[in-house]
């Protein structure tokens, strides 16, 4: 890795890798997420509309909001499959388009969106975490199939595989896993990829116990790399706990903040319109 | 004797139609088309695109017909028309309340319908005939190398496109996060779907093609667990069904498309029976299960 001079506190200059410079706190940067007044459709009306939101990198971020409230939408627009009709919305000062180029975008799907059945193995579903590290290569890389990849990918794979602990389940095939090794796995090809964003739909839905101490480590070392990650979760107990910022959401951003300050009884039933809230009585 | 009983002087027998140059040129012929459907035929059961690849299938007849007419290559038209096609379907889903399937229905009985009214004005039936269900016995040198074109295209397409082609089909948002370009992979695939279809035309014939381009993919998925290896099955899978539906129709005589897709769908149902998960696998564990109770 490429290291850069720079001068800290009090007079005194240490090496930082690139990277530190660039995610790292206390430097001045951009944020990791600027939305400016957002608005996107399937077709219908707007599933979101006026969004603002500012997001500072290198924190852990809950984003809680009813069925239907736009969090897998807003995911959408920030991996890129869908773009926002109205508005801007960047990424750590660039293009979401940009962003997606370097591999700087890792998305964690949810249980339900995924075919379990698919023939592939745990140690193919990490190996794609390099897919953009590989593409950005140039040839050969760009174009043969994994396999054929160098050796520092299948280094990476492994190495992401055994900071979630999975490394004994390397050539099971996908399925054969738990739901709590499935997010696993899922976590370590975002580790593989080696992203500065990390958007994880519903990390911890339907995880075991051991699953979810090993989540959270990796979490919060992630998050001390300088790593965003960004987490719906419908757990608000957890959130309060773990998360550094809550961002309430339906439609638009309702609250953002403090997770105690974010996620009062008032903002809640405004968020959930008076409905069911997990984890709490309605109110 | 009949040829299936393969003793010493029945293996030459059974070896004796391929002295034949159609012979040779049919058998050519259906290897390529078996391996490169078959490995197709991957992407088409796990992207659960069966129902695309029939009415993809349907929808190049029109395009066959008017290029014939225009003295076109016919490969061009019925590209043509199986991309209008599908973009036709695209229009009616965004654009109404007709949902995906309904939609696919409309489109590709009215363009096969219209392929079948100017095909009956043009030509007599037998032509008619042959696009319908295939003569692989009596592909023309110019078939064979179109078939050897599109396979040679499809199958480095894949080879060069298999991190898109896998990520596309397991988990599209990730792909697109990684910056694929998504809707390029979509029509890309169908574009080889398209040319592959094209290409096996007088193999198969259109209403079969779909066959080859579901079964040995099918046949796979219940063997194995990695894709790499499911396209090799599944290519096997269609060039034994090729081969031996070739030398089936061209021993008894019968019809070649409709033999190569029994030999597939006999290959499945023996997957389906005797396979690792299939359901003697399953009963066994089952009872292994009871009995350890």
């Amino acid at each position: 890795m490429r290291n850069s001079t720079i001068t800290m506190f009090k007079g005194e200059t240490r090496d930082l890798p690139v990277s530190d410079l660039r995610f790292g706190r206390g430097v001045e940067e951009s944020p990791a997420i600027e939305a400016e007044n957002i608005a996107a459709t399937y077709g219908g009306p707007p599933v979101l509309h006026n969004l603002n939101l500012r997001l500072p990198g290198g924190e852990l971020i809950a984003l809680i909001g009813p069925n239907g409230a736009g969090k897998s939408t807003f995911f959408k627009l920030l991996s890129g499959v869908m773009r926002p009709i109205e508005g801007r919305l960047s990424v750590m000062g660039q293009e979401v388009g940009q962003q997606r180029a370097q591999s700087a975008i890792a998305y964690v799907p949810q249980e339900e969106s995924i075919d379990w059945d698919f023939p592939i193995s745990v140690r193919e579903v990490i190996l794609a975490g390099r897919f953009g590290r590989m593409r950005q290569e140039g040839f050969p890389g760009r174009l043969f199939p994994p396999w054929f990849a160098r050796r520092e990918h299948h280094d990476a794979a492994r190495r992401a595989l055994d900071a979630v602990e999975m490394l004994h389940c390397e050539t099971r095939p996908i399925g054969a896993l738990s739901g709590g090794q499935k997010k696993r796995v899922f976590l370590a090809r975002a580790l593989a990829q080696d992203a500065r964003i990390l958007l994880l739909d519903e990390p911890l839905a339907g995880v075991d116990a051991r699953s979810a101490e090993v989540i959270f480590n990796v979490f919060h070392r992630a998050r001390n790399e300088g790593r965003t990650l960004i987490l719906v979760t419908h757990d608000l107990a957890s959130a309060e706990k773990y998360a550094d910022r809550a961002v309430l959401i339906n439609r638009t951003v309702i609250a953002e903040g403090k997770p105690s300050e974010v996620l009062t009884l008032e903002n809640l039933a405004q968020a959930f319109e008076g409905g069911y809230i997990p984890g709490r009585r309605s109110a | 004797m009949t040829p299936l009983l393969i003793t010493a002087s029945g293996f030459s027998e059974l070896l004796g139609p391929f002295q034949y140059e159609f012979m040779q040129r049919a058998l050519i012929t259906s290897i390529l088309v078996g391996g490169v459907c078959g490995v197709l035929s991957c992407f088409v059961v796990l992207k659960r695109w069966a129902l695309l690849g029939d009415a993809i299938s349907h929808a190049v007849l029109p395009g066959v017909a008017i290029a014939y007419l225009l003295g076109l290559p016919f490969f061009i038209g019925a590209f043509v028309s199986g991309a209008l096609t599908s973009l036709g379907i695209g229009v009616i889903e965004r654009n109404t309340r007709i949902k995906e399937d309904a939609a696919m229905g409309i489109m590709f009985t009215g363009a096969f319908a219209l392929g079948v009214v100017i095909i009956s004005y043009i030509a007599s039936s037998t032509h008619l005939m042959h696009i319908l269900f295939g003569n692989v016995l009596g592909v023309r040198m110019a078939v064979l190398q179109l078939t050897l074109f599109a396979s040679v295209v499809t199958l480095t397409a894949i080879f060069l496109f298999y991190k898109e082609f896998l990520l596309y089909t397991f988990d599209p948002v990730q792909a697109s996060a990684l910056g694929m370009n998504t809707a390029a992979i979509h029509y890309g695939l169908m574009m080889l779907l398209t040319l592959t279809i094209v290409a096996s035309l007088e193999t198969v014939g259109i209403i079969l093609v779909v066959a080859m381009l579901i079964t040995p993919g099918a046949t796979a998925y219940l063997l194995v667990n990695s894709l790499p290896r499911m396209m090799l099955v599944a290519a096997g899978c269609g060039i034994l069904s090729a081969v031996s539906g070739l030398y089936l129709s061209f021993t008894f005589n019968l019809a070649s498309g409709g033999s190569i897709v029994l030999v597939a769908t006999l290959l499945f149902l023996l997957a389906f029976l005797f396979g690792r998960q299939g359901v003697l696998a399953r009963w066994l564990r089952h009872r292994n299960a009871a009995a350890r109770i």
